[in-house]
C-alpha cells in the first residue's frame, strides 16, 4: 500500500518537467524524510554491521578470553551505532509527521472537530430550525446537518456532508426523524 | 489466489515484509547463538556465538523494527498529505443549503 501511495504521489507531484519539480517528486518517495536522512541511516547501519562482523571475526580468531571480550565489545559498539542511527531516523520521521498532523489540524475546516475533541463546548443547535434555513445562507460551524434521505446526521464540517443537499436541525429533531450520529465526525 | 496476486501484495508492502523477515532472522540468530553457546564448554568458544548470535540478532531485530515503523510513519505522512491537499482544494467549502421552503 505504501509503495502504491508513494508511487502515485511521485506521479502527482511531478506535474511538469521542471528539474526542481522532478527532484521534489523523487524526494516525496521518502515521505517525511529527506534524501540526506536516508544516507545517514544507511551509513549508520552499514558501519554497525561492519563493526559487528569485525567483532564476530575477532572473537573467532582470538585465543584468549581477554582478547575475545575486546572484540565482542566492538560488536556491542556496532549494535549501539545501528540503534542510534535507526532511532535518529525514526525520531526525525515522528517529528515531521507530528508537525504535519498539527498543520492539518490547524485547518479552519477542521476547527470545530478539533475544538470538540479538546473539550470545548460546541453549540448543539437548540433552536428548532427544521430545514427552514434562509436561501444562500451558509451553514455556520458546529451545527448539525442531514438531508431528508440520510440515516445519519453530521457536523456541518464533516466530509460526508460536503456538497450534499443538507439542512440544519437540532439534535432532538434529527433523532426524532430516526437519524443516528455520524461515526466519522461524532456530532 | 495466484502467484501474481502474492507478488503484487508483497510489492505493495515490501517494507513490512522485509521488516518482518529481518525480525525473524534476528530471532533465529539469537536462538542459534544461544544453542551454539550452550553446547560449548570453553568461554573462548562461547564468545563467537555471542558475537554472531546475540549481536547479529539484535541488529537484525533493530533493522526489522525500524523498517516496520518507517512504513507506518510514511503511510501516515502520505495520508496527512492527501488530507492537507484536499483541505486546500476545498478551502471554505461548507455544505450547500437548498433554498428554504417558505410556504411552511
Amino acid at each position: 500500500m505504501v509503495a502504491a501511495v508513494t508511487q502515485r504521489h511521485a506521479i502527482d507531484r511531478a506535474d511538469s518537467l521542471d528539474p526542481r519539480s522532478l527532484e521534489r517528486s523523487e524526494q516525496m518517495l521518502l515521505g517525511p524524510w529527506a534524501i540526506e536522512h536516508l544516507f545517514g541511516v544507511v551509513a549508520a547501519n552499514l558501519v554497525g554491521v561492519c563493526l559487528a562482523v569485525a567483532g564476530w571475526w575477532g572473537t573467532s580468531v582470538s585465543r584468549s578470553e581477554g582478547a575475545a571480550f575486546g572484540w565482542l565489545n566492538l560488536g556491542v559498539v556496532g549494535v549501539l551505532v545501528v540503534g542510534l542511527g535507526n532511532g535518529w531516523w525514526l525520531a526525525r520521521g515522528r517529528r515531521i509527521v507530528s508537525l504535519a498532523r498539527r498543520q492539518v489540524l490547524r485547518s479552519p475546516q477542521l476547527a470545530p472537530a478539533v475544538a470538540s475533541c479538546a473539550g470545548a463546548r460546541v453549540r448543539r443547535g437548540d433552536r428548532e430550525i427544521d430545514g427552514t434555513v434562509r436561501a444562500a445562507q451558509p451553514v455556520s460551524n458546529g451545527q448539525l446537518v442531514a438531508s431528508p434521505n440520510m440515516s445519519l446526521y453530521h457536523r456541518d464540517s464533516c466530509r460526508l456532508a460536503q456538497a450534499k443537499d443538507v439542512r440544519v436541525a437540532s439534535r432532538s429533531r434529527h433523532e426524532r426523524d430516526g437519524r443516528t450520529p455520524c461515526e466519522v465526525c461524532l456530532p | 489466489m495466484n502467484s501474481s496476486y502474492w507478488r503484487a501484495w508483497i510489492r505493495a508492502r515490501w517494507e513490512k515484509v522485509v521488516g518482518a523477515a529481518s525480525a525473524l532472522v534476528g530471532v533465529v540468530l539469537a536462538i542459534a547463538g544461544w544453542h551454539g553457546a550452550a553446547n560449548e564448554s570453553l568461554t573462548t568458544e562461547q564468545i563467537p556465538y555471542l558475537a554472531s548470535g546475540a549481536v547479529g540478532g539484535l541488529i537484525a531485530l533493530g533493522i526489522g523494527a525500524t523498517l516496520w515503523l518507517s512504513a507506518d510513519m510514511r503511510d501516515e505522512y502520505f495520508k496527512l498529505d492527501e488530507l492537507h491537499t484536499w483541505l486546500r482544494e476545498h478551502d471554505g467549502g461548507s455544505p450547500t443549503v437548498e433554498p428554504a421552503d417558505r410556504s411552511s
